[in-house]
């Protein structure tokens, strides 16, 4: 870490006001004080949820918590082959009861979580379980949509995320989970 | 009795719809108050976003050779329809062409427009409607009611009764419940769809990028899932930039439902398709009559719209009777016009533009600063008038031709019981006597 | 100050006192007051029922009677955005064009021009009673006059202005709209009429005798007893007592 300490306080107050957004949006989030406390805290969600069975982005952070998941839940995740398989892939993410996933970047505005998707079937991990743990330890944080798009690879599909599913159809009345996860859960860091 | 006026009739009469109605509306209103009051200079921001909107139309042509260059280059396939049933063809074609019979649909009221509902039933494709408020719709055979509220016409009672009926489920007035319901019989769908359809708020000339905006999660399902996705949307929704997209979200959900941002804005991009779970991605753009209002000076504004129906909460007529009396797929003030200009306009659609008391909330809420009475008022003067009409106009004109005349003339109603044409009443609520030009002259003497 | 009033049809015929407030008021605030017999209707009932060649004709009617005038004065919010924001629309024949982009600018509603051009907000009145403000559309949104008419109310002796939560909802008027949409135009009066009833007011007073003749009808309709009354009679009165 060679940020300046005006650098490290500007992010610290974006990712105070990202939390606050996030929150008002029926968000949750758990503060991790290092990056190895990421483990410690998502092992403690899992098990205050009762959670059985997860599924896992394949991403080189997530691997470490790949093999801390391992003895604990049945993790759904499919590493073992390069070929992407679509169906097998909808299966895991059906049948799992929470997705684990990264993302590229916060957006503190208006407490977004800015997702891209080369990484295989992201999208359904984050779709399909009724929960969603984003772990969100050291990644850049943008103040609006604005500059995250001026930094972002626009080649790629995107999702904006804020807060989890919903929907006001009937008679107005905010309900969560509607078609996506009905809670959303960040990891990120204290301050 | 016009059909309008008959609806009009029949919704007044229907106490349980005009208190949904105007309960949601004012609910809408009020958390778009909220959230428009928190933006830094809202008439900046919305000059800014119409300007956006303004360069899109003008530069229509250039950006859709642009969209085409990177769309293809990633992968998608560009479909360009000039009518509603052209539109319908190419969907059905590609459709058949996957050997797909089974789809979900997500919300589009481009689809609406041009009938593709009516165009897949016909020939056996089931298309399931996944937003919940378009699926509460399906399942009672009625079209939508609002653009971003489709089912706010109805009860939690009246929906509990619908479901019970139709998904054979317990009934239930709990929307968490039915909520529930829905996602459940929807989730079976999603999984096992071989196509998925929805529109776009938004095409990126610049990147490819077809936008998304919602907040249930249905649009990112249906375009992750099936093999097959097909995005259907006006030629109007192209814009230059990707980022040209703040801009105009920071109004549309602000518009639209109160939020600052919705749960969902997805970027789609037909690269990496594997990744995304489809293997097609088509994007049609309808044309149905846009081209035609662009050419048209005068209504051409019309289409900087972003349907986020701001105009229809606001609107005095819509809040009293809702969406079903326009007998258009676009009702408020935003229907009254653009249903007049899309597709084969029909008579029937030209009574719409009278519809409006011209009060101008409109104009105030739109996010795009459309100077909605002015078209309406466009509209009133295209329209063909009745022979009755005609003479009363003619009538006015000479009479108002001459003091002497207007002077005549309301002695005459004043006697008769109706004063100008009609319009107001007297009975004791205009002032008896003398007018002020009668005294004001007998004074002057 | 010499002021032309502009009296639009339906006042002339339908609200007279309104006209005779007008001028009361100005000539007290010292102003030498002037009533072309010759005006009639401003066009836009025309203009709105759709008949532009009709309208146009009025409009241009209009501009003959008031193009001498130095400063036209008006009782409506709703004729006055006509003359200032709508003739533009009309297709003036070009003999016309130049005196109306004259006119337009000389052209007043009463508050907007009592309190913008002559900078008054107390005009000397007394009015022992409640009253409530319903901003007519035009005036608010057509011509952007909305703390004016608040402004001079609450300097009215003995006045007492309950404001409410009641936003500014039309009252449905919208003159054809009214008369082709009759069922649904008093249904929106109703409504609107109901929720200024709830403030208790004795009075509700607006700048357009045309919505305050359509609230007029509500209120009786939903048994409220408040009455209508436009804001130039209140601020005429002098000693507690509408003209």
């Amino acid at each position: 870490m060679n940020m300046s300490t005006d650098k490290q306080e500007e992010k610290s107050l974006l990712i105070d006001e990202f939390r606050q957004r996030w929150l008002e949006v029926s968000g949750e989030y758990v503060p991790v004080e290092s990056e190895g406390d990421v483990s410690r805290q998502l092992l403690k969600i899992i098990k205050h949820n009762n959670i059985r069975s997860v599924v896992l982005a394949q991403l080189p952070l997530l691997l470490g918590i790949y093999d801390l998941l391992k003895g604990e839940v049945e993790v759904l995740a499919d590493f073992s082959s390069d070929k992407y398989n679509r169906d097998k892939t909808i299966d895991l993410c059906s049948r799992a009861e929470a997705g684990i996933t990264s993302v590229d970047a916060l957006i503190s505005e208006t407490g977004t979580l800015a997702m891209s998707f080369y990484r295989r079937g992201d999208r359904l991990i984050s779709s399909l379980p009724p929960l969603h743990i984003v772990v969100v330890f050291d990644v850049p944080v943008y103040r609006n949509m604005d500059t995250f798009l001026c930094a972002a690879a626009t080649e790629l599909s995107l999702s904006f995320i804020t807060g989890p599913s919903r929907t006001a159809d009937i008679e107005k009345r905010l309900v969560l989970g509607a078609h996506g996860p009905r809670r959303v859960i960040v990891l990120g860091p204290e301050s | 009795m016009s059909l309008i006026k008959r609806e009009i009739h029949k919704a007044l009469n229907n106490t349980q719809l005009r208190e949904a109605v105007l309960s949601s509306c004012r609910r809408s209103v009020e958390k778009r108050n909220l959230t428009s009051s928190e933006i830094d200079d809202y008439e900046a921001a919305r000059q800014r976003a119409k300007s956006i909107r303004q360069r899109s139309i003008d530069e229509l042509e250039s950006l859709h050779a642009d969209f085409r260059k990177v769309f293809e280059a990633a992968g998608g396939q560009l479909h360009y329809a000039l009518t509603a049933d052209a539109a319908c063809r190419i969907v059905v074609d590609l459709i058949r062409k996957a050997g797909a019979k089974r789809g979900v649909k997500a919300k589009s009221m481009v689809t609406e427009e041009i009938g593709l509902g009516k165009a897949l039933t016909h020939i056996g494709i089931d298309a399931i409607e996944s937003d919940l408020g378009e699926f509460i719709v399906q399942l009672a055979g009625e079209p939508p009611s609002h653009i971003t509220a489709p089912a706010l016409h109805r009860s939690k009672e009246s929906i509990g009764r619908l479901f019970a009926e139709k998904l054979g489920v317990s009934y239930t007035d709990d929307p968490v419940e039915l909520t529930g319901i829905a996602r459940r019989v929807l989730r079976e769908r999603f999984v096992k769809a071989e196509f998925g359809i929805s529109g776009a708020n938004f095409i990126a000339a610049d990147t490819g990028h077809v936008v998304v905006v919602e907040n249930e999660g249905n649009g990112r399902l249906g375009a992750a899932l099936p093999p097959l996705f097909i995005a259907v949307t006006g030629i109007e929704k192209v814009i230059p930039s990707l980022h040209d997209l703040p801009p105009l979200l920071r109004l549309l959900p602000s518009s639209a439902t109160g939020q600052r941002i919705t749960s969902y804005v997805n970027l789609m991009l037909p690269t990496g398709r594997e990744d995304n779970g489809s293997q097609e991605f088509h994007v049609v753009l309808v044309d149905n009559g846009r081209q035609r209002t662009i050419e048209d000076p005068l209504m051409r504004e019309m289409l900087l719209c972003i349907r986020c129906g701001a105009c229809l909460n606001i609107c005095p007529i819509y809040r009293s009777v809702g969406g079903h009396v326009y007998r258009s797929v676009y009702p408020g003030p935003m229907g009254a016009v653009l249903s007049n200009l899309l597709g084969s306009r029909s008579e029937m659609h030209m009574e719409l533009p009278f519809l409006s008391t011209l009060c101008g909330a409109c104009r105030d809420v739109c996010p795009v600063d459309i100077d909605l009475p002015r078209l309406l008022l466009e509209l009133r003067a295209r329209a063909s008038k009745p022979v009755a009409e005609r003479m009363a106009a003619a009538g006015w004109l000479w009479t108002m031709s001459s003091p002497a005349r207007l002077e005549m003339a309301g002695r005459i109603a004043k006697t008769t019981g109706r004063l100008f044409s009609g319009v107001l009443p007297t009975g004791g609520f205009v002032e008896s006597g003398m007018s002020f030009h009668h005294q004001a002259e007998k004074q002057r003497r | 100050m010499r002021i032309s009033l502009f009296i639009p049809c339906l006042v002339d015929q339908a609200a007279p006192k309104t006209a005779w407030a007008t001028v009361r008021l100005l000539e007290r605030l010292g102003h030498d007051v002037h009533y072309n017999t010759n005006q009639t209707c401003c066009g836009q009932a025309l203009f709105n029922a759709g008949f532009r060649d009709e309208a146009r004709r009025l409009a241009e009617r209009f501009i003959r009677v008031f193009r001498d005038a130095e400063v036209v004065v008006s009782p409506s919010g709703s004729c006055v955005s006509m003359v200032t924001r709508h003739y533009g629309e009309l297709a003036l024949s070009s003999e016309y064009v130049r005196d109306w982009e004259h006119l337009k600018t000389r052209v007043s509603e009463l508050c907007a021009f009592l309190v913008d051009k002559l900078n008054i907000t107390d005009v000397g009145a007394r009015f022992p009673h409640s009253v409530s403000y319903h901003a007519s559309c035009h005036l608010l949104r057509d011509l952007g006059v909305k703390d004016q008419p608040l402004r001079l109310l609450k300097n009215v002796e003995n006045l007492e202005l309950i404001d409410g939560d009641w936003g500014d909802e039309c009252c449905g008027f919208g003159g054809v709209f009214r008369a082709k949409f009759s069922d649904l135009s008093f249904s929106i009066a109703d409504r609107r009429a109901a929720e200024l009833a709830n403030g208790g007011a004795e009075f509700i007073t607006g700048a357009d005798d045309s919505c305050l003749i359509n609230l007029q009808e509500a209120f009786r309709r939903i048994g409220a007893s408040q009455r209508t009354v436009h804001i130039a009679r209140i601020l005429a009165a002098e000693n507690g007592e509408l003209l």
